[in-house]
């Protein structure tokens, strides 16, 4: 299931443009980046896309339904959303936070069944934290809860997997962990997966297309080897950028490094 | 984790216990009853003496129903406001549901209402309160951090009312009669006012136990909730109209209980975690033992009657005191 928008225009009350004239498809099975710098609007993308906000004018689409035609529980059924990972007022156990994602299937009055239980041994399996399952998500690691929040999605069974930076603040082995499962939930699963990130690097390494959004609201979209090159990154973010490229194991990497302007670097 | 044969296990002692101890607590009091009067009153032909009868069933039994109802409700409202709000802080009266019940109560006392028209004015007055708050933060969507500054603001505005009205009533006869029904007491139920209350209490808990489920889902932030597919303004809707039925009547039969809707609820999660689906169970069977147990005590233990606010925080503090220290507040 594709999840698009066509020109796409949203700006907060009384408020300068924040998005303006965003158009892109991310495809089904594919994952699409979202990246800009910091104020760009990429939270507000998301939350567009999510229908948390109405933009006004434009239209997003879930396969080829416009977003407001379709009724809350399927749209949750449809499109799932992985929050920064972040414990609230009350912990509860990792089973119990992955259970919340039948949500969307339960009457207002009723619990989970032994089915909705196996879904979500099954997802927690997928995502590696099935042992974690009778802890509390207070007294595991920040990026086993990132793991946990992403298997609470996939018990939404959705088709379409929406992360807003699931990687910041993780460490390098549960920054390649996250990576490495939203890789094969769209590779294997056939997922279609948009994430915000300030990563370059995260976007080159397994992205399909990348939007990159402007300061000035609007924004670039496409291949994201055509997308994050030096001289359009450099001028959306305003730094110098080096990129460097080295083959481990056969396999190709690419780093971007940012450097001050040469100007800022003589005033110093 | 402890197993859910635990919880299991809990639930039905605390049951047992509350049977065991409300039949107990019908022999208890100033004119002590033998359990085998009590035994032949209730399931008997009834006993010769009169007197027995009308203790038993004009005055006991609606004040034990009462104060396993009020108990068991306070504390389920008091456990949904906490996963309302996503704050452990939060009480029935954090709306200001009590102070605007203990105003209207209050007002009523001193028009000189009879007892059923104390009761339908505190309630109104609760009720009012939260519509107020409602009313302040206004059509916008409004955020639940705005909802708790209102509800705060409220309060205060009806907790100052209520010393208007103790500041305008007469000393000799109505001040008392004001001071003492709003330090809580469960004296004055009747069969009357008790049918006349229950229904709203009723009701409001098993809104809240049907809710249990959804209540983990309430306390995410915002948007996940949203993104889970939670329908925020009906489930919100449901638990502060449950909430508000529950905490008002109350305070319109007994006048303001503190502590329970507070201590009862975090002993339970001390006990089974955070999960509502347990813990708003365990809060409601858990609530009724601990008023029985504390209002039994109330009318017991001096000749004259010790009012429930008191006890519930002399007996409430240093059992939840010792809990927190036992557990560390987490259960592992």
């Amino acid at each position: 299931m594709k999840l698009s928008a066509e020109h796409l225009c949203f700006s907060f009350e009384h408020e300068e443009t924040v998005l303006n004239d965003i158009s892109f498809t991310a495809e089904e099975g594919k994952i699409t980046a979202i990246l800009g710098p910091n104020g760009a609007g990429k939270t507000t993308l998301l939350r567009c896309m999510l229908g948390f906000l109405r933009p006004q004018s434009g239209t997003v689409r879930i396969g080829d339904k416009a977003l407001e035609e379709i009724t809350g529980k399927q749209l949750r059924r449809m499109s799932a959303y992985v929050p920064q990972a972040k414990n609230s007022a009350f912990a509860y156990t990792v089973e119990e936070t992955v259970l919340l994602g039948r949500n969307p299937y339960l009457s207002l009055f009723a619990g989970p069944s032994k089915e909705d239980v196996r879904i979500a041994e099954e997802a927690m399996k997928d995502c590696g934290v099935y042992d974690l399952k009778d802890k509390r998500t207070d007294a595991i690691s920040g990026g086993e809860l990132q793991l946990v929040l992403i298997a609470r999605a996939l018990c939404q069974q959705p088709r379409i997997l929406i992360l807003d930076e699931p990687e910041t603040g993780l460490d390098f082995r549960n920054q390649l962990l996250v990576l490495e499962l939203l890789e094969s939930l769209s590779r294997n699963k056939g997922l279609t997966i948009v994430f915000n990130t300030h990563y370059p690097d995260h976007a080159l390494r397994i992205a399909d297309t990348v939007i990159l959004l402007k300061e000035d609201g609007t924004c670039l979209y496409g291949k994201s080897s055509d997308i994050l090159k030096e001289e359009i990154l450099q001028d959306v973010f305003d730094v110098n950028i080096h990129t460097i490229t080295e083959t481990i194991h056969g396999k190709t990497y690419s780093a971007m490094i940012p450097v001050p302007k040469e100007e800022e670097t003589d005033d110093a | 984790m402890r197993s859910p044969r635990f919880y299991r296990l809990c639930m039905i002692t605390a049951v047992i216990v509350t049977a065991v101890f409300a039949v107990a607590a019908l022999c208890m009091g100033r004119y002590t009853i033998p359990l085998s009067e009590v035994m032949e009153e209730l399931f008997g032909g009834g006993s010769d003496m009169a007197n027995v009868h009308t203790v038993l069933f004009q005055i006991r039994i609606p004040r034990i129903l009462l104060s396993v109802l009020a108990g068991a409700g306070l504390a389920a409202a008091g456990c949904a406001f906490q996963s309302l709000f996503g704050n452990p802080l939060a009480t029935p009266d954090t709306l200001g549901i009590a102070n605007g019940a203990s105003f209207g109560a209050a007002l009523g006392i001193l028009l000189g209402f009879q007892a059923v028209g104390v009761q339908t004015s505190a309630l109104i007055a609760g009720i009012l309160a939260v519509v107020l708050v409602f009313a302040v933060t206004g059509g916008r969507r409004s955020s639940m951090i705005m909802i708790i500054l209102a509800g705060m603001v409220i309060s205060s505005l009806f907790s100052a009312l209520v010393s208007l009205v103790k500041f305008v009533a007469d000393p000799q006869d109505v001040l008392p009669v004001i001071t003492f029904w709003l330090m809580g007491s469960l004296s004055s139920v009747t069969v009357k006012s008790l049918l006349y209350g229950a229904p709203f209490i009723l009701c409001g808990i098993v809104i809240l136990y049907l809710l249990r489920y959804r209540l983990n889902v309430l306390s995410l932030p915002e948007d996940e909730a949203r993104a889970l597919g939670v329908d925020l303004k009906l489930l919100r809707t449901l638990v502060i109209a449950a909430s508000t039925a529950i905490t008002a009547s109350v305070v319109a039969l007994c006048g303001v209980i503190g502590w329970v809707g507070l201590l009862v609820p975090h002993i339970a999660r001390m006990l089974f975690g955070n999960s509502n689906h347990r813990i708003l169970p365990a809060s409601l069977v858990f609530g009724g033992l601990f008023l029985l147990l504390v209002d039994t005590a109330a009318r017991c233990i001096a000749a004259s009657e010790i009012p429930v606010s008191i006890l519930t925080a002399v007996i409430g503090a240093p059992v939840f005191i010792l809990l927190l220290r036992k557990t560390g507040g987490i259960r592992t």
